[in-house]
């Protein structure tokens, strides 16, 4: 239980996103917006900034300009017709999206899954991990103003959108878990490729760190920027990548398990003291490395025989008729590549939710953007949003 | 401030050594990329097989597809009602096809489909049973 | 009346249209400075597009691409095809623009990129205008481009265009200083190699290095001040800030469209290639070639003229290399950085080049070298 001191809580008030700024010095306050069509705002986010001649004295982020009412589209069909609607939420890392949804369904509605298809979802898990991954470095060095990693980081992404396009048919919105299992079984000539895949990222990662790590502009437009705090992180309630880089030892894969194959694994979760742009870059590099770690792990130890779906659920159209008990409220969450992505069902006995609420990762990890970029220089702005790593369709649902 | 050559020659490496590597391009429309078996394209409906069931058009998750009545003699199908799919609005999903009993709608492997009106692609459930390629000769489309 | 040096061109036209042609000598005179002009916007644009072209080829061979290959051969042609779409967009003016500001500010921001073509030996006497001053010219002529950038800034109406050109004014200013520097100290070099000769001339500087040793040489704190002034400049990333696109969108030419937004686009890529081309003139010997007298039995008959522009033009294309992998590799230094970096670092340094300089040429002097 983490109490938050009462000077952390009054700065907090202090500098919140809607009131009014007041200026440092004196230059007169001007207002940028960075509206939502902008190169570096990954997609249709406004900042409202307010600047005292480079300096920003408050940002103001102002989202719902994707959003699409998924929520209430929830309603409307069943649990299985919301699996491919969560795809398109956070369009990046779609597997996280059907993994919390799933996983909260199978809480709720009392399924085993089997051994062979926990290894899967697994395996897919941190395929998809790196995928993500690889876009936030490609689209981060966009922002700094390096532009030849972002085709790197295109090209060796395209292995894993292979790889699932073989697993599932498609390579953006997969549609891939079901309740109790998976859609369809993965070869052996599959889980053997995802082994090889994972052996040739881990050739190809150093020459982003050759091109990042010890690159002195890199560091310079890097540390000391967007520092959160770790009581700050802590009463936000981030999580995530950019949690692990403030300090807060936290990974739902390890201390709230969705699922046992991790805890079988040798991986570790890595933080960073840091707090800063810098530090964010390093665990999330880290992270990839101990994706790594675990995809190759699991190749090893796949069992051979198995379901990939649990019989008592069956497939097809039993799917459908998946129902929670009457009156009950479930909250289920994974550990995204993003951070702590979870859905909060109430269901009331039918095969269709009565409402369904996401809790986006990317959301909670926007909101301390005011806090990290009070004092900082606009280009410092653009790199803190940029190490948040915010995707629009979590954001807006 | 130190001098930061070195660490900029490591990028230097990195970029240039790049530039003397073979490009990974496939040159769409002449080289082409295979795609899966089990990729997820065009819709397609074996009009023999399907037994009116309405269980695709029931699961599709924003009703592009719908049942609708249709003048062919299909084995099994008493109503005679078969699915129709607006192609256009229909999401790639698969669940129709996870979910039919007979295997009769299936998505293939078809995913150039570009046409220059809207209405085209809705295509009720003759039309639906055809491929791409036969459907532009039967109708003297684009791309035929 | 300043001696020029002769020109056989200029003559051979001069005879031409005067004595074949009986032409008046004003006007053959008015002719010739037309053609010059001409000739001068001409190659100068022609390497622009050129230059554009091999930047998207050199930008894709790095993120393992293939860059334009449709249009033309070998996609050649696709500086051409931008070109017409961009005569071809329409041009939106913003409704509260400052009408003429806005009209105005390209000129001044492309017309030093072309200008400093004029006094820069391309061969063995092969240069549009020797000038006595040329060096002079080139830095004196590259000193107006702020000015456009605060207009074009200032004139869109539009308060990204404002910061960004208030940025890159401020970048252009503060490189200036120590890229001036670092050319006087090659003045210095210059006169006290070849007594009695201006230094700023860049034939002189060409024929000083040929006399002794490439510049890079005795200078070497000098060529690199000089190479990142001049890339800052320019605006290549790292020092970005005109064109910082995921800040500013387009910094502050934000708001110009169609030809005016061409002119300044290929305004970048003509400066590369004119900062290659000086580099190489300053710094690594122009057109000399090492051992001429031992390769070539007639050093300055026309063999070694032809070799020695390829050879300049090799040397430039390397240059051009350099900038370009620079480009393509760093991200961008911030702005207050990188002024920072400007003042605090390059102008101490470019200072302490010129005493180094003078230490040098009395060292030289007395080793009875010079």
């Amino acid at each position: 239980m983490v109490t938050l001191n009462q000077q952390t809580a009054a700065d907090l008030w202090k500098n919140r996103a809607d009131r009014v700024p007041e200026s440092g010095g004196q230059l007169k306050l001007v207002t940028l917006n960075m509206g939502p069509q902008h190169p570096s705002t990954h997609g249709v986010l406004r900042l409202k900034v307010t600047l005292e001649g480079e300096v920003v004295r408050q940002v103001e982020p102002v989202i719902g300009y994707l959003h699409r009412g998924v929520e209430k589209l929830f309603e409307d069909g069943s649990y299985l017709q919301a699996i491919p609607l969560t795809d398109r939420l956070d369009y990046v890392a779609a597997m996280h999206n059907n993994y919390a949804l799933v996983h909260a369904v199978e809480k709720m509605a009392g399924i085993q899954v089997p051994e062979r298809a926990q290894y899967l979802r697994a395996l897919t898990m941190e395929v998809q991990r790196i995928a993500s991954h690889y876009l936030w470095m490609g689209t981060f060095g966009l922002d700094l103003g390096a532009v030849t990693p972002f085709f790197w980081a295109m090209r060796d992404r395209e292995g894993a959108l292979g790889l699932m396009e073989r697993m599932c048919g498609a390579r953006l919105t997969y549609n891939y878990y079901r309740f109790g299992g998976l859609k369809n079984d993965m070869s052996p000539e599959l889980i053997r490729d995802c082994g090889r895949y994972a052996k040739y990222v881990r050739e190809r990662i150093p020459e982003f760190e050759n091109v990042f790590t010890d690159n002195d502009i890199f560091q310079m437009r890097t540390q000391g920027v967007g520092k959160l705090s770790k009581e700050t992180a802590l009463s936000y309630g981030v999580s995530g990548p950019l949690a692990r880089a403030s300090g807060i030892d936290f990974d739902l894969r390890r201390d709230d398990p969705f699922n046992p194959v991790y805890q079988k694994v040798n991986w570790k979760v890595i933080t960073s003291n840091r707090g800063d742009c810098y530090g964010r870059y390093l665990v999330r590099v880290a992270e990839m490395y101990q994706s790594l770690n675990i995809i190759e792990q699991i190749v090893a130890d796949m069992p051979e025989k198995g379901d990939y779906l649990a019989p008592e659920v069956g497939a097809g159209a039993r799917q459908h008729r998946v129902k929670g008990p009457e009156k009950a409220e479930v909250y289920g969450r994974v550990e995204s590549a993003k951070g702590e992505m979870g859905v909060y069902i109430c269901s009331d006995g039918t095969n269709r939710p009565y409402r369904m609420k996401w809790r986006p990762a990317t959301l909670v990890n926007l909101a301390p953007l005011n806090d990290m970029c009070i004092g900082q220089k606009v280009p410092d702005l653009v790199a803190t949003l940029g190490s948040i790593d915010i995707v629009l369709g979590d954001i807006d649902r | 401030m130190k001098v930061p050559v070195i660490s900029f020659l490591k990028g230097f490496r990195e970029t240039v050594g790049t530039f003397f590597e073979k490009p990974v391009t496939v040159q769409y429309p002449e080289e082409y990329r295979e795609v899966p078996e089990n990729y997820r394209g065009r819709i397609r409906l074996y009009l023999d097989l399907c037994v009116g069931c309405t269980t695709c058009s029931n699961v599709c998750p924003n009703a592009s597809c719908q049942m609708e009545p249709l003048d062919y003699q299909a084995p099994k199908n008493k109503r005679a009602i078969f699915p129709r799919v607006d192609v256009v609005q229909c999401i790639y999903c698969g669940l129709c096809e996870e979910t039919c009993p007979t295997n009769a709608i299936r998505l293939e492997k078809e995913f150039s489909l570009s046409q220059y009106e809207r209405e085209v692609w809705d295509l009720d459930s003759y039309r639906l049973s055809k491929t791409d390629a036969q459907l532009d000769l039967e109708e003297g489309r684009a791309g035929a | 009346m300043v001696e020029k040096a002769p020109n056989p061109l200029f003559d051979f036209y001069y005879d031409l249209l005067t004595a074949t042609l009986g032409a008046p000598d004003w006007l053959a005179m008015t002719l010739w400075f037309l053609i010059t002009a001409l000739a001068i916007i001409g190659i100068a644009l022609g390497l622009g597009g050129l230059m554009s072209y091999i930047f998207r080829k050199v930008f894709a061979r790095m993120g393992n691409r293939v860059g334009p290959n449709r249009v033309g051969p070998f996609g050649l042609l696709q500086f051409l095809a931008d070109g017409i779409k961009f005569i071809a967009k329409e041009e939106v003016m913003p409704l509260k623009a400052d009408k003429w500001g806005y009209k105005a500010a390209p000129f001044f921001v492309i017309l030093p990129v072309i200008l400093s073509f004029t006094p820069l030996p391309f061969g063995n006497g092969i240069i549009l205008a020797d000038l006595t001053y040329g060096l002079l010219f080139i830095l004196a002529v590259s000193a107006l481009s702020p000015i456009g950038e605060i207009l074009a800034g200032w004139a869109s109406n539009n308060k990204y265009s404002m910061i960004g050109g208030i940025r890159t004014a401020a970048l252009d200013v503060s490189y200036e200083i120590p890229m001036v520097l670092s050319a006087a100290s090659i003045v210095l070099l210059t006169g006290a190699i070849l007594p009695g000769e201006s230094g700023l001339n860049t034939l002189n500087i060409v024929h000083a290095q040929e006399a002794t040793v490439w510049f890079f040489i005795l200078q070497p704190i000098g060529a690199f001040i000089f190479f990142a002034s001049a890339l800052a400049k320019a605006g290549i990333v790292p020092m970005d800030l005109p064109e910082s696109e995921s800040e500013l969108v387009a910094g502050y030419f934000t708001e110009y469209g169609g030809m005016r937004f061409g002119v300044l686009f290929v305004g970048v890529f003509i400066n590369i290639v004119f900062i290659a081309a000086l580099t190489v003139t300053l710094f690594f010997g122009g057109w000399t070639i090492p051992f001429a007298n031992m390769i070539f039995s007639d050093p300055n008959g026309p063999l070694a003229l032809i070799f020695g522009v390829v050879w300049f033009f090799l040397k430039t294309a390397f240059f051009v290399f350099m900038v370009l992998a620079t480009w393509l590799t760093l991200p961008r230094v911030r702005a207050d950085q990188f002024l920072r970096l400007g003042w605090k670092v390059l102008f101490p340094l470019a200072l302490l080049n010129l005493v180094l300089t003078m230490i040098e040429i009395y060292v030289l002097q007395q080793a009875q070298v010079i």
